[in-house]
């Protein structure tokens, strides 16, 4: 039995796979414990973990408060100092030093922003796997780096000081330091946009939500059976949204002629008074709304989308901001969203692509597609639990094929197409 | 317009939103943010097999004219040939397993 300490940070799509991932460590007979914000109390104890608050319920609060100011302009250095970001950094290497039982324990964190299980694994010898939950995380990886270095490289510095670890260390070796990256998210929604570097592992859609109660509130059914379905719209449990997201994602549902179920924790941010059609629940159980609805319109959150995705309900996404736009533009390459960026947010806009996306025939299932991979939600997490626990074993020696893969990161989809061209050539030639 | 020009007015508008009117249009005025110009990073990656130094992320300051500089650039200094034939070489020392493999992941 090893002890799992797992650190993540972010609102339900960041927070829940991680509890689902303990989830799976704690049923192969591994210790677990959860480092995350206060809010996120709750679920840890019904899965069973450990839990150790990086936070309070009122500065958790604040920080999503602060958020919607990163999208218009505000800059990550003051972001991070008037959150107490270094702070919490310093606090959660405190408590993974803590639990670490030597020879016997993996460091497991949100990508990009865990950097206390990066410290926490130089200083004390233990493997670190870190978790990306959306493909966007991957892609700004060299950015992020370059803002640790250029833009928050005096509180880094001096986190790394008071940790007692070397302040001028190479930054380019302990922010690739990690043994284990995981991505979250199936191969096909992988090549529906950017590709993932090769050393990253995919897994697969975790479905955070799957354990939840699907109790309905008091007079839902009845919304939910009515002579026209519901178009469900949410923007997620953050508060980092473009200002005017929940009105044109209500009035789109509206002028569609449909009765909107509004889906938002903060009541502040959805509109007042709410217009006539529109019911406010601070929360839905997901699994058990979306197959009943006549679609969701949708902030293009990762949780939010694979939810919809295994439910088949048709999605339109107003995607702002972080990792949504990535998202949405992946799922509709594949025919299985529709999307607008910002300044299209229109209700006319919202309402003519609800009603392409109702309209649209379901998709056939390709074998190991979107539509055709329901193993791959349930056994995703299963996998990257067994991935993360093989890292106390010896690691596995580099293949020729790896490195490989590692060049082909580098390469335009044409050049790649050429070397493919090439490796169906040498088949010909051997099976020949 | 350069056809380097061309095509990064085309990427930005569908990245943005908006068309963009002229070369001189900066990224960041148009309503880009950090993580949008990312996504353009990917894209110049994966038309061009050039990885445009991340430093634009922060400069505040990028027109359509000095990305399609930079991408000029990039493709003028990037040692494509030599990559690809270094790559094809290295192919003859794989399994035909790993061949299929890699083809696998490829579609």
């Amino acid at each position: 039995m090893a002890t799992m300490l797992l650190v993540t940070h972010g609102t339900d799509g960041d927070v829940l796979p991680f509890v689902r991932l303990g989830r799976e460590l704690r049923a192969g007979g591994h210790d677990v414990t959860l480092l995350t914000h206060a809010h996120y109390a709750g679920h840890a104890a019904r899965a069973g973990l450990d839990f150790v608050a990086i936070d309070t319920q009122a500065a958790f609060e604040r920080t999503l408060a602060d958020t919607p100011e990163l999208l218009d302009g505000l800059g990550w250095p003051e972001f991070y100092e008037r959150n107490g970001l270094y702070e919490q950094m310093t606090l959660e290497f405190g408590a993974l030093a803590a639990r670490h039982r030597p020879g016997r324990t993996v460091l497991v964190g949100r990508h990009t922003s865990a950097l206390s299980v990066l410290f926490a694994a130089e200083a004390l010898g233990a493997p670190a796997a870190w978790v990306a939950v959306a493909p966007i995380q991957l892609m700004a990886a060299r950015g992020a780096l370059h803002a640790y270095r250029n833009l928050l490289a005096d509180g880094i510095v001096r986190v790394r000081r008071e940790l007692g670890l070397d302040p001028a260390a190479d930054w380019d070796a302990w922010f690739a330091s990690a043994r284990l990256e995981l991505g979250l998210w199936p191969r096909w929604f992988d090549r529906a946009g950017a590709r993932s570097p090769a050393r990253v592992r995919l897994t697969g859609f975790p479905l955070p939500d799957d354990d939840q109660d699907d109790t309905l509130p008091p007079g839902l059914d009845a919304t939910l059976d009515g002579p026209v379905r519901p178009v469900l719209v949410t923007g997620g449990t953050g508060r980092m949204l473009h200002r005017e997201f929940y009105t044109a994602a209500v009035e789109g549902g509206r002028l569609a002629g449909r009765p909107v179920l509004l889906v938002v924790r903060h009541r502040d941010l959805a509109p007042d008074p709410l217009p006539p059609g529109v019911s406010w629940y601070p929360r839905l159980p997901f699994r058990a709304v979306m197959p009943r609805v006549a679609a969701l319109v949708h902030h293009g959150g990762i949780g939010t989308l694979s939810r919809a995705l295994r439910a088949g309900t048709p999605q339109v996404i107003l995607a702002h901001g972080v990792d949504r736009p990535d998202n949405a533009e992946r799922l509709e390459r594949l025919g299985l969203a529709s999307w607008l960026p910002a300044p299209r947010w229109t209700p006319e806009e919202v309402s003519a692509l609800l009603t392409k996306e109702i309209e649209r025939p379901s998709q056939a299932g390709e074998p190991g597609g979107p539509r055709d991979d329901a193993a791959l939600y349930d056994t995703a997490l299963g996998e990257a639990a067994g991935r993360i626990a093989a890292l106390l074993e010896a690691p596995a020696t580099e293949t020729p094929a790896d490195g490989i893969r590692r060049r082909l990161d580098h390469l335009s989809a044409e050049q790649r197409r050429v070397v493919a061209e090439r490796l169906r050539g040498r088949l010909a030639r051997r099976g020949s | 317009m350069t056809a380097t020009e061309t095509a990064v007015a085309a990427m930005w508008a569908e990245l943005l939103g908006v068309t963009p009117g002229s070369v001189d249009d900066d990224f960041f005025e148009l309503g880009g943010q950090s993580l949008t110009m990312v996504r353009f990073l990917a894209r110049v990656q994966e038309t061009y097999g050039i990885e445009l130094p991340v430093d634009l992320l922060f400069t505040g300051d990028f027109t359509i004219a000095e990305a399609a500089r930079a991408i000029d650039r990039g493709r003028l200094e990037a040692a494509d040939d030599t990559e690809i034939a270094a790559l094809l070489a290295e192919l003859e020392s794989l399994s035909d397993e790993d061949v299929l493999a890699l083809l696998a992941e490829e579609d």
